[in-house]
C-alpha cells in the first residue's frame, strides 16, 4: 500500500517534469516556428519579444500583479473592504509586538551579517593554508545544504530543556549539567532567546561566506602577496591591506545577499519558538496577522515594508552586479 | 647595498625534485648578475631563494654578511620587480609605491618626497594619481621598478620584467633599468630566459640549465669562451653550429674531421688539443664564423666547405642562411645581405678555423 502509493507519486514527479519542461520546448518551438513565417523584418522585430514573452508572463502573473495587488490591500482595513489610508502602517510603526520585532530585526540582521561574514573569512583564510582544506570546507558548507526548517528541527535538540534533576537531551544543557551549573531555559529565557536563533541562522551561513570569500581569496594572485611581503607586511598587514581591499566587492555582495537573507527569515522563528516570548520578526509577524487574525491589511502593510527595507540592499547589489560586468 | 653569496644551496621540493642543485654564486656589490637558461632550469627559483619566498633545503645564503637561510622576506631588506610586476590593484600609483615606507614607518613628508623623486626618476610622475588598471603595459613596468627603487634596497631583484613587453618597449626598457643600475650602483640580480638581455644588460651572466649553475662570467667570454655544449648553444642567435668530429694528426698538424670535411685546427692551440687525438669530440662554429666566398672578412683562415643553400632568411643588415652538406647534417651561417643566395644552389662557404670550440663528447664539456 505504502509502495503503491510511494511509485504514483514518483510518477507523477516525473510526468511533471516531463510535461513541464517538454511544455516549454513545445512553447518555443512552435512560437519560433511561426515567427519563422514572417518577413525578415518583422521576424527581427517580434522574435526577441517572443523568446522573453514567457518569463515576462509569469514575472508579471506571479511577481508584479501581487506586489501590486499586496500594496493596494495595505490601504484596506482586515477584510479588504474598506480604504482606511494609513491606518495599517501607523499599526506597523507603533504597535509593540511590531517594534520587538523591528529591533529583533535588527539583531538579526547586525548579528548574523557580521559573524557569518567574518566567521566565513576568517576560516577562509586560515583553510587557505592547511592541506585538508576540502574536508575542512566540506564541514563548514555541510550546514547549507539543510533547509531552516530541518535546521531547526536539529537545533531544537541541541537546545532541548528538562528540569533540574531530569536527564538532559539537549547537547547544550547536558554540558551545561555536566559541568555542575543548572540546565538553561535557551528559548525561553527572553535575554538568550534571540541569540540563540541568531546562532542557528549563522551556522547556516558562514559556509555560504566562506565558500565564496575563499573562491574570492584564490583569485588573488600570489605574487601580489608576495609583493607584499617583500615590501616589508607582516601577514596580519598582508591580510588587512592587500587582501581584504583585493575582495571587497566579493564581501559586499555577500553581506548584501546575508541581508536579503536575513530580512527575509521567518522560518527558524516559526518553528523554534513560533515568535513567543519576544521572539518575533518582520516576517514572522506578517504571517501571524495574514493567517493567524485573518487581518489582510495589516498583513500586508507589514509585507510592504518589508520589500521597502529590501530595496536599497538590492539596489547596491545590482549596482555592484553591473560594475562588475563591466568590468 | 650589499654582496649576495650562495654556498652549496640547494632547493629540493617534497616530491623529490630537486630544482637547485649545489647552487655556489658570489655576486658582488653594485654588480649586475643575470641568470639565464632555459624554462625550468632553476633560475627562478633561485631568485626566489635569495628573496625569501622559498625555502631553502640545504646550503648558506649570505646578503652581505649576514645568513639569511631563516630570515623573512620582509626582514630581508630586498626588493623585487615581478614578471607580472604584481601592483596592488586597489591602490594609486603612488599608494603602490608608497606602501613599502609606509609599513617602515616613514612619515608622510618623507614619504611625498621619495615616492616624487622616484617617479621624477622614472618619468612617471604624472601617473602618479592613476590605478594600475589605467596603465599600458609599459608605465606598469615602470610603477613596479619605481616601487622597488623608492625603498633603497640593499639588492634589487629582477624577475624576468621586461617579457610582457613588446620588442620595441623590451629594447628602450633595456638601456633604461641598465641606466638606473648605473645612477643607483646597487646589487641587481636578474632573471631572464632571453639571451640578449642577458648579454646587453649583465656585469657578469650565469648560465644554468637543469638546476646545475653552467658558468659564470661577464658576456663577452661567455660568448667566445663557453665551458661546454650547453652553455655554447644557448648564448648567440642563432646557435653554435655543432658537427661531430675526429681529432687526427697530420703531417700539418692537427685536424678536427668531420664526415664532410676536415678543419685544420688553429696553431696556438695545437699544444692544448694534441692529448685528444683519435677522440670523439664535438666541434663547435658559430654563424658569423662561415662566411660566404664574394664577402669573407680580412683576416680569417677560411677552408671551403661545399653546401648547399636551403631556407634564406633575410634580415635587411644581414641574412641568415640554412645549408645542407652531403651527409644531410644541417649549419646555420650569418652571412652578408649582398651575396644573393638562391635555395637550392650549392657553393663552397667558407669556416673560419679561428672560431672552432672543441667539446668532449662524452662530458660536452670544453676541451
Amino acid at each position: 500500500m505504502q509502495d503503491a502509493s510511494n511509485l504514483t507519486r514518483i510518477l507523477g514527479a516525473i510526468a511533471a517534469i516531463l510535461f513541464g519542461s517538454g511544455g516549454i520546448l513545445a512553447l518555443f518551438y512552435g512560437a519560433n516556428r511561426i515567427v519563422n513565417r514572417f518577413s525578415q523584418t518583422w521576424r527581427d522585430r517580434i522574435l526577441p519579444w517572443v523568446y522573453i514573452g514567457p518569463a515576462m508572463v509569469m514575472l508579471t502573473a506571479y511577481l508584479i500583479l501581487p506586489t501590486l495587488r499586496t500594496i493596494y490591500l495595505s490601504f484596506l482595513d482586515r477584510g479588504s473592504d474598506k480604504f482606511i489610508g494609513l491606518k495599517n502602517y501607523t499599526f506597523a510603526f507603533t504597535n509593540d509586538a511590531m517594534l520587538t520585532a523591528f529591533r529583533n530585526n535588527l539583531l538579526w540582521l547586525v548579528l548574523v551579517t557580521f559573524i557569518s561574514v567574518a566567521l566565513g573569512l576568517v576560516i577562509a583564510v586560515l583553510v587557505d593554508r592547511v592541506k585538508y582544506e576540502p574536508l575542512a570546507k566540506g564541514l563548514i558548507f555541510l550546514p547549507m545544504a539543510i533547509s531552516f526548517v530541518g535546521a531547526s528541527v536539529i537545533w531544537r535538540f541541541v537546545y532541548a530543556y528538562s528540569p533540574p534533576g531530569a536527564d538532559q537531551i539537549g547537547l547544550l544543557n547536558a554540558i551545561a549539567v555536566g559541568l555542575g551549573f543548572e540546565p538553561i531555559g535557551w528559548l525561553v529565557n527572553k535575554a538568550l532567546n534571540n541569540f540563540a536563533l541568531i546562532a542557528i541562522m549563522i551556522w547556516l551561513q558562514t559556509g555560504f561566506c566562506m565558500v565564496l570569500l575563499s573562491s574570492a581569496i584564490k583569485g588573488i594572485p600570489g605574487d601580489v602577496l608576495e609583493a607584499a611581503r617583500m615590501d616589508g607586511a607582516n601577514e596580519l598587514q598582508v591580510f588587512w591591506r592587500i587582501t581584504i581591499p583585493m575582495i571587497r566587492s566579493t564581501i559586499l555582495v555577500v553581506t548584501t545577499t546575508l541581508t536579503v537573507l536575513v530580512l527575509k527569515v521567518f522560518d527558524i522563528v516559526f518553528v523554534m519558538t513560533g515568535g513567543n516570548l519576544d521572539t518575533d520578526v518582520i516576517a514572522s509577524l506578517m504571517i501571524k496577522q495574514m493567517f493567524k487574525f485573518r487581518d489582510f491589511g495589516k498583513g500586508s502593510a507589514i509585507a510592504v515594508v518589508l520589500l521597502l527595507a529590501v530595496i536599497p540592499v538590492m539596489v547596491v547589489n545590482i549596482r555592484r552586479f553591473r560594475q562588475q560586468e563591466v568590468n | 647595498m650589499a654582496t649576495v653569496k650562495f654556498e652549496q644551496v640547494q632547493k629540493r621540493y617534497d616530491n623529490g625534485f630537486v630544482a637547485v642543485k649545489d647552487l655556489n654564486l658570489e655576486i658582488g656589490e653594485g654588480e649586475f648578475l643575470v641568470l639565464v637558461g632555459p624554462s625550468g632550469c632553476g633560475k627562478t627559483t633561485s631568485l626566489r631563494m635569495l628573496a625569501g619566498l622559498e625555502d631553502i633545503s640545504s646550503g648558506n645564503l649570505h646578503i652581505g654578511n649576514q645568513r639569511v637561510n631563516d630570515i623573512s622576506a620582509k626582514d630581508r631588506d630586498i626588493a623585487m620587480v615581478f614578471q607580472s610586476y604584481a601592483l596592488y590593484p586597489h591602490m594609486s600609483v603612488f599608494e603602490n609605491m608608497a606602501f613599502s615606507l609606509d609599513l617602515q614607518g616613514v612619515s608622510k613628508a618623507d614619504i611625498k618626497t621619495r615616492v616624487t623623486q622616484a617617479a621624477a626618476q622614472l618619468g612617471i610622475e604624472p601617473l602618479l594619481s592613476r590605478k594600475p588598471k589605467q596603465l599600458s603595459g609599459g608605465q606598469r613596468q615602470r610603477v613596479a621598478v619605481g616601487r622597488a627603487i623608492v625603498r633603497n634596497p640593499a639588492v634589487f631583484l629582477m624577475d624576468e620584467p621586461l617579457s610582457n613587453l613588446d620588442a620595441k618597449l623590451r629594447v628602450q626598457a633595456r638601456a633604461e633599468l641598465s641606466k638606473l643600475h648605473r645612477d643607483l650602483g646597487t646589487t641587481f640580480v636578474y632573471v631572464t630566459h632571453d639571451q640578449v638581455e642577458a648579454m646587453t644588460m649583465g656585469s657578469r651572466i650565469a648560465v644554468m640549465n637543469g638546476g646545475i649553475l653552467q658558468q659564470v662570467d661577464t658576456p663577452q667570454n661567455l660568448y667566445d669562451h663557453p665551458a661546454n655544449v650547453f652553455v655554447a648553444g644557448f648564448m648567440g642567435s642563432p646557435s653554435m653550429n655543432f658537427f661531430e668530429a675526429v681529432v687526427q694528426s697530420t703531417e700539418q698538424g692537427l685536424v678536427a674531421q668531420t664526415e664532410t670535411f676536415t678543419l685544420p685546427l688553429p696553431h696556438d692551440r695545437q699544444a692544448r688539443y694534441e692529448g685528444h687525438v683519435g677522440q670523439q669530440v664535438i666541434l663547435g662554429l658559430r654563424p658569423e664564423q662561415i662566411h660566404h666566398p664574394s664577402y669573407a672578412a680580412p683576416g680569417i683562415e677560411p677552408v671551403a666547405v661545399k653546401a648547399e643553400v636551403g631556407v634564406v632568411e633575410m634580415m635587411g643588415h644581414e641574412a641568415i642562411a640554412y645549408f645542407t652538406l652531403p651527409n644531410a647534417s644541417e649549419f646555420i651561417a650569418r652571412v652578408d645581405p649582398r651575396a644573393k643566395l638562391m635555395s637550392g644552389e650549392t657553393l663552397e662557404m667558407l669556416f673560419d678555423t679561428q672560431g672552432i670550440h672543441l667539446f668532449d663528447k662524452a662530458s660536452e664539456a670544453l676541451l
